[in-house]
């Protein structure tokens, strides 16, 4: 045997390579490109990871965050920090409104510095080393921020103002944070529901007496993202838990006995109260009855009086009736009385003119006879008989002379008298005298009748006077009785409006009183109520909420642990693609020197060499071969891969530099793979012929016979094929490997071309379609408080020459958690129909309606993630808790964001509140974009103006960096598609050197001889960038599966140009290696075609 | 009769490096129309040189060489190309059929190049070969293919027909027809035939034999004589 170390056999070796360097370079190539794809992907996530985990690793990033709804204690600090191999660290984080020096309004949260773990990376400026000093947010502010302050703004909750020590923080320092490992901030149910920056303070600069979490860091050397890690985690986690709860049991205990006696002392006080309550309602209700008895008899006497004024007023009556009927009597009795009087004074001054008449004839009558004088005589007579009778009665004895004498003279007198008396005349006289007597005594009677009649009169009249006197009188009574009875009205009157005064003080007391009573026993209720709520609440005390969050529940470390995985997903594929196309390209390569030097080997054979040395020697060819190229592809595919993927993802993590990352075991599997791809397949692919005998070997290969192909059968093609076209046809068809391999790294070269341009499409689109043709609004604006519905109005009349359009809205973050995921929406409400004009819902080019009430329109990559259609429910979770389902009504389009569109009835009864708008979608007017939004932005209403276009140029810079990995693909593509051309070709014309100068003698004309030889490419490479068409659509699906950014979702789309793009590249390839080649064809001579078949 | 070929003082140098190799040297002679010439010599003597230069494969260093009124010479690449397409028929040792073409796609990827060739078909039969038109070259024996390439090289109707040692690959039996087959085609068709070989008893079929050594040409012999293939033995 002879020994390969022999010197005339290595140089043989050496020379080999020297003069096959093409080939040679071919395999280092293609295995370059194999090896450093493969390790280029494989090694991104672990420098990814890696660099990552240098960073947590240095800022102690937290292994456990630590949460109970009842707060953490500082003994909860030491508790944990007691445990085996665990440090704890209390923290503090709220959510607050801050004012910033330039008047906006921004979300903060909150921290309180740590020591220990989370050590923040300071970008610029210092640490805080006054409580009212502070560290922003570096990704946020950059470091121009520092030296000014921010203000907590006056619209916060007063529980929040509460828990900051200051009301201003001077800001030292900008830094990074490893709670923040990526742009997002987190979630907060202040307005807008998304954070937009962090800050820290000392712990000093807050004023609560609890912390809010509590950091748990682990002391082991496990690295994030590692199964150890993952296993670390697992092991501890329900440890800690279980601590957690306990601790918590105690907190709540210790809560729920401080609230009792907060409470015991309430309801003694309550109790005080309502004894004191009592007592003074009892003595305002005596006095009050008093008062009311005093009312009652005063109401009594009033009632008395009024009745006995009745009485008096109906006595009255009567006697005013009697009055008046006596007046009516003594009226009657005076008409008679008159009556009586005239008529008697009548009858009387008749009679009396009777009299008189009778009178006077008797006196006439009686003149006569007197004046005839006998009269006197007879008068004398009568007087003298008279005065003798007078005194014969005056002469007591009837004997005495003086009688006799008298009655003497009497009868005397008397005869006389009768001499006179019986002349008649006397008689007559008499008569008349009698008469006269008669009438004298008529007279008298008269008189008498007239005196009586005036004696009765008077009598009556006296009577009269009396009785009018006593009616006068009466009147007079009556009068007084009035008068008193006026008066005791007055006075009653008096007394009742005395009464009334006196009720109504009373009553306005009573009310008073009752006032007070109903108010004291309100409060007293309330207090009441207060207590048994308090009672309630110590009860209803939860059982404390814990949670035990690790890393995986922090946003930035999962999604980089996904973002970091994308690459691994096309890791997984990709390269097996190189590696393939490697070995194919190693073994036609192979094969083909081994058929060349079949006579060569012959030769050695019969010279003696062994099979394994003669094996080897092809073996260590494409060994050497493919060592260097995996040298050369793992260096530069771990440098380059990494760090353009890097470029990519690095701009939405905190990370400033990326590591390079030594994997041995990487590079030993990729040297492996390398070694099968070449040596493994020459041996294989070697071995038959290498065993053949040597003097089999040393005569010419049969030459493969040609073949009519399928083609041939198909005449109506074949025959309208022209005769050079029929050669090529049967020329492709003669070598299936070499078929194959060509249209697979042809192909290989357009998917990769194509799925690159698609991955740009789908990329570069998002940007034009999301601003262009779904959200159509210049502007967010954001208000400080709450609209009204005139307020809006107003706003808009007022904004009606800047603003084309002003929408206002009600929008607000939620999470949608189903199946361990969790994706973060923007929920956006209004009634407003402007909506669909600055918002196009639509999906697949058709519209989309504004959901209806109870229903909610939801993007497609929401849907897609989740798997829902409309129809379906989707989850939300609303203020870190409550999980509601909402009825998906349609599916729009959308890029950027997920978005739950509902109206405002939905967003009512979904969150239990009304709807605040604090923010309105609006359009510029104009062009001007930005001196209306600066416009805007000076209204005092206006908190903040978030203008669109700079979260377009956001999303564009992003989506650019995503430039590193297309180019670095097409690049990549380019190298694979040349190498495998080149090499084929290169074999094809080594191989055929024989016929092509044989065509050459024949006359075949320069340009002939190309085409005859480079139509096989060309239709290798056509046939190769269809399947590739193909394929790089079906690669390009997979990436786009593979890639997933969170707040942005991909339209898998692929442009007809990029279709175009990719054939017209694997062209320019074809052309490349067909120029380069042309040379070497050229260079064929023709006298090759005389030699003898090697 | 006027010659048809004419070399005038032809040199081909070869020049590698710092060595100088005298292909031909000064080699001057003249084939007429119709005849059937051999140019015999040892191994390097120069003769397939001289054959390549005559069928316009290689250029001459100097010289002048004449086809009928036409100077080779002088030809550039290109007339080169028209030339070896148009006049030159070729016939090689190892027959250089396209191994992918038939038999009779092995003569049309001649005849579709030209104007007014013979019908591949047709030459085919003429050759023997009118059951094998649709075999490859390797279903078919060593002296059918060398049959297939001389019907290749007959069908362009060439003013020339240049063959490299034809029989050089071939058994006695095969090869003897093979010359047969040249010297009917020659002699029915008028065709003049350049036959080199190392075989000096194929001199005898020649009407004209020229002896190259070293790059020189020995001698150029007319013989007025020139036997049947069939009554020469080697």
């Amino acid at each position: 045997m002879v020994m390969s170390g022999n010197s005339a056999w290595r140089k043989n070796n050496w020379r080999e390579i020297a003069h096959t360097w093409e080939r040679f370079l071919a395999i280092i190539a293609i295995i370059a490109l194999g090896s450093g794809f493969y390790s280029g992907l494989k090694i991104t996530r672990s420098a990814m990871v890696g660099s990552m985990d240098s960073y947590i690793t240095q800022q102690n990033m937290y292994d456990f965050r630590l949460i109970s709804s009842l707060g953490l204690t500082r003994e909860d600090e030491k508790f944990f920090s007691g445990m085996d191999k665990i440090t704890a660290e209390g923290a503090i984080s709220m959510d607050f409104i801050a004012v910033m020096d330039n008047g906006t309004e921004l979300v903060l949260k909150a921290h309180s510095i740590t020591n220990n773990i989370n050590r923040l990376y300071l970008r610029a400026g210092r640490m805080p080393e006054a409580a009212n000093e502070c560290v922003l947010d570096y990704r946020m502010f950059g470091e121009d921020v520092i030296g000014s302050s921010i203000k907590l703004a006056s619209g916060n909750d007063e529980d929040i103002m509460d828990a900051f020590a200051y009301n201003e923080y001077v800001v030292v320092g900008v830094a990074n944070s490893v709670n923040y490992l990526n742009y997002d901030r987190g979630t907060t149910k202040l307005s807008g529901g998304s954070v937009n920056a962090f800050v820290y303070i000392p712990l000093e600069g807050f004023e609560l007496d609890y912390f809010t979490e509590l950091f748990i860091d682990i002391a082991d050397d496990s690295r994030a993202y590692t199964d150890e890690y993952d296993a670390l985690i697992a092991g501890n986690k329900e440890i800690l838990k279980a601590a957690l709860e306990e601790r918590a049991a105690l907190r709540r205990q210790e809560i729920v006995d401080e609230a009792q006696d907060k409470l015991s002392d309430a309801q003694a006080k309550y109790d005080e109260g309502l004894q004191e309550y009592q007592t003074k309602k009892a003595d305002a209700l005596d006095e009050l009855d008093k008062a009311w008895k005093e009312l009652e008899e005063a109401r009594q006497k009033i009632t008395d009086s009024e009745a006995k004024l009745k009485d008096g007023e109906e006595k009255l009556a009567k006697a005013e009736e009697e009055y008046e009927k006596s007046v009516k009597e003594y009226k009657d009795s005076l008409k008679k009385f008159e009556k009586e009087k005239a008529d008697t004074f009548a009858r009387l001054d008749s009679s009396q003119k009777e009299i008189d008449n009778n009178r006077t004839q008797l006196v006439s009558a009686m003149e006569n006879i007197e004046e005839s004088g006998i009269l006197e005589q007879y008068d004398q007579l009568t007087r003298s008989i008279q005065a003798l009778e007078a005194a014969l009665q005056n002469i007591t004895d009837p004997n005495s002379e003086e009688y006799i004498n008298a009655s003497v003279q009497l009868g005397q007198l008397r005869a006389a008298l009768a001499e006179i008396e019986a002349s008649g005349v006397i008689s007559r006289y008499n008569e008349l005298q009698a008469s006269l007597a008669q009438i004298d005594a008529g007279q008298r009677e008269l008189d008498e009748g007239r005196k009586k009649a005036q004696k009765e009169f008077a009598e009556a009249e006296r009577q009269l006077r009396q009785a009018r006197d006593k009616l006068e009188d009466g009147a007079k009574q009556i009068e007084k009785s009035k008068q008193e009875l006026a008066d005791g009205w007055e006075a009653l009157a008096a007394g009742k409006a005395e009464y009334e005064k006196g009720l109504k003080e009373y009553e306005s007391a009573k009310a008073e009183a009752e006032e007070e009573f109903a108010k004291a026993e309100d409060e007293l209720a309330e207090a009441e109520q207060k207590i048994e709520d308090a009672k309630k609440q110590v009860e209803d005390i939860p059982e404390a909420k814990v949670y035990v969050l690790d890393r995986n529940t922090n946003m930035g470390y999962a999604n980089f642990d996904n973002d970091s995985s994308i690459v691994e997903g096309i890791a997984r594929i990709l390269p097996i693609y190189f590696f393939l196309v490697a070995a194919l390209v190693c073994m036609t390569t192979m094969t083909r020197m081994v058929d060349e030097q079949r006579t060569q080997i012959g030769t050695l054979k019969a010279l003696g060499y062994s099979d394994a040395a003669i094996i080897g020697k092809y073996v260590s060819y494409s060994g050497y071969a493919a060592q260097i190229g995996c040298v050369a592809g793992y260096l530069l595919g771990t440098k380059f891969f990494p760090f353009a993927i890097w470029k990519a993802y690095g701009m939405l993590y905190e990370l400033t530099s990326l590591e390079y990352v030594f994997d041995i075991r990487l590079a030993v599997i990729s040297l492996l793979v390398s070694l099968l791809c070449s040596a493994g397949v020459t041996f294989i692919s070697g071995k038959a012929e290498l065993l053949k005998m040597p003097a089999q070997l040393i005569r010419p290969r049969a030459p493969k016979p040609g073949k009519r192909v399928l083609l041939e059968r198909l005449p109506f093609i074949w025959n309208r094929l022209s005769f050079l076209r029929k050669v090529s046809v049967r020329n492709i068809l003669r070598y299936k490997r070499r078929l194959i391999m060509t249209v697979l790294g042809i192909a290989g070269c357009t998917s990769l071309v194509l799925a690159a341009m698609g991955i740009s499409d789908s990329i570069r689109n998002i940007v034009n379609d999301q601003f262009d043709s779904i959200m159509t609004y210049d502007y967010n604006i954001s208000f400080s408080e709450a609209r009204s519905s005139d307020e809006r109005e107003q706003f808009i009349k007022e904004y009606t020459n800047l603003l084309s359009e002003c929408v206002f809205i009600v929008t607000q973050e939620v999470e949608v958690p189903e199946g361990g995921k969790v994706k973060k929406a923007n929920v956006v409400a209004t009634n407003d129909p402007g909506i669909s004009r600055v918002i196009d819902l639509h999906y697949k080019g058709e519209q989309i309606p504004y959901p209806e009430n109870g229903k909610v329109v939801i993007n497609d990559k929401l849907a897609r993630d989740f798997a829902l259609s409309p129809g379906d429910y989707i989850s939300i979770k609303i203020n870190d808790a409550e999980i509601k389902e909402l009825l998906i009504g349609g599916i729009f389009e959308n890029y950027i964001n997920n978005y739950i569109f509902m109206t405002a009835e939905s967003y009512e009864e979904l969150f239990g509140e009304e709807m605040a708008y604090k923010n309105a979608f609006a359009k510029a007017a104009s062009d001007e974009l930005y001196p209306t939004a600066a416009s805007l932005a000076d209204d005092d209403k206006v908190a903040v103006v978030s203008v669109v276009n700079d979260m377009r140029v956001m999303v564009e810079n992003m989506m650019q960096s995503l430039d590193y990995i297309i180019w670095l693909v097409i690049a990549c593509a380019g190298a694979l598609g040349f190498v495998v051309i080149y090499n084929l070709n290169n074999i094809n014309i080594t191989e055929r050197n024989r016929e092509i100068a044989t065509i050459k003698v024949l006359g075949f004309y320069s340009w002939e001889t190309r085409s005859y030889i480079f139509r096989e490419t060309v239709v290798l490479t056509i046939i190769g960038s269809l399947v590739g068409l193909l394929l790089g659509k079906l690669l390009h699906s997979f990436i786009m599966a593979q890639i997933n950014i969170e707040m942005i979702s991909f339209r898998e789309q692929v442009f007809a140009r990029s279709y175009l793009i990719a054939a017209v590249a694997t062209f320019v390839v074809t052309l490349l290696v067909n120029l380069i080649l042309l040379r070497k064809l050229e260079k064929i001579n023709m006298t090759e075609s005389l030699k003898a078949v090697e | 009769m006027s010659s048809f070929v004419r070399f005038d003082k032809v040199s081909k140098i070869y020049q590698t490096g710092d060595v100088q190799l005298h292909a031909l040297k000064d080699v001057t002679f003249e084939i007429e129309e119709g005849e059937i010439c051999v140019i015999v010599g040892q191994s390097g003597a120069g003769k397939t040189t001289l054959l390549n230069i005559l069928g316009g494969m290689d250029t001459l260093t100097s010289g002048r060489i004449m086809l009928g009124d036409k100077e080779i010479s002088s030809f550039n690449k290109h007339e080169l190309t028209t030339f070896r397409r148009q006049d030159i028929g070729f016939v090689f040792q190892f027959y250089n059929l396209i191994p992918n073409l038939t038999a009779l796609e092995n003569v049309e990827i001649v005849t579709q190049m030209i104007k007014d060739p013979l019908p591949a078909d047709q030459v085919l039969k003429s050759v023997g070969l009118e059951d094998r038109l649709y075999h490859f070259p390797a279903q078919l024996s060593g002296g059918e293919q060398q049959r297939v390439a001389i019907a290749r090289a007959l069908a362009k109707k060439p003013k020339l027909l240049l063959c490299d040692e034809p029989t050089g690959a071939l058994d006695y039996q095969t090869g003897r027809q093979i010359l047969q087959l040249l010297q009917e085609q020659s002699r029915q068709n008028g065709m003049t035939v350049v036959i080199v070989t190392h075989n000096s008893a194929l001199t005898a079929m020649a009407d004209r034999v020229i002896r190259v050594k070293s790059g020189t040409v020995v001698s150029v012999v007319k013989n007025e004589k020139a036997l049947k293939v069939e009554e020469i033995e080697w």
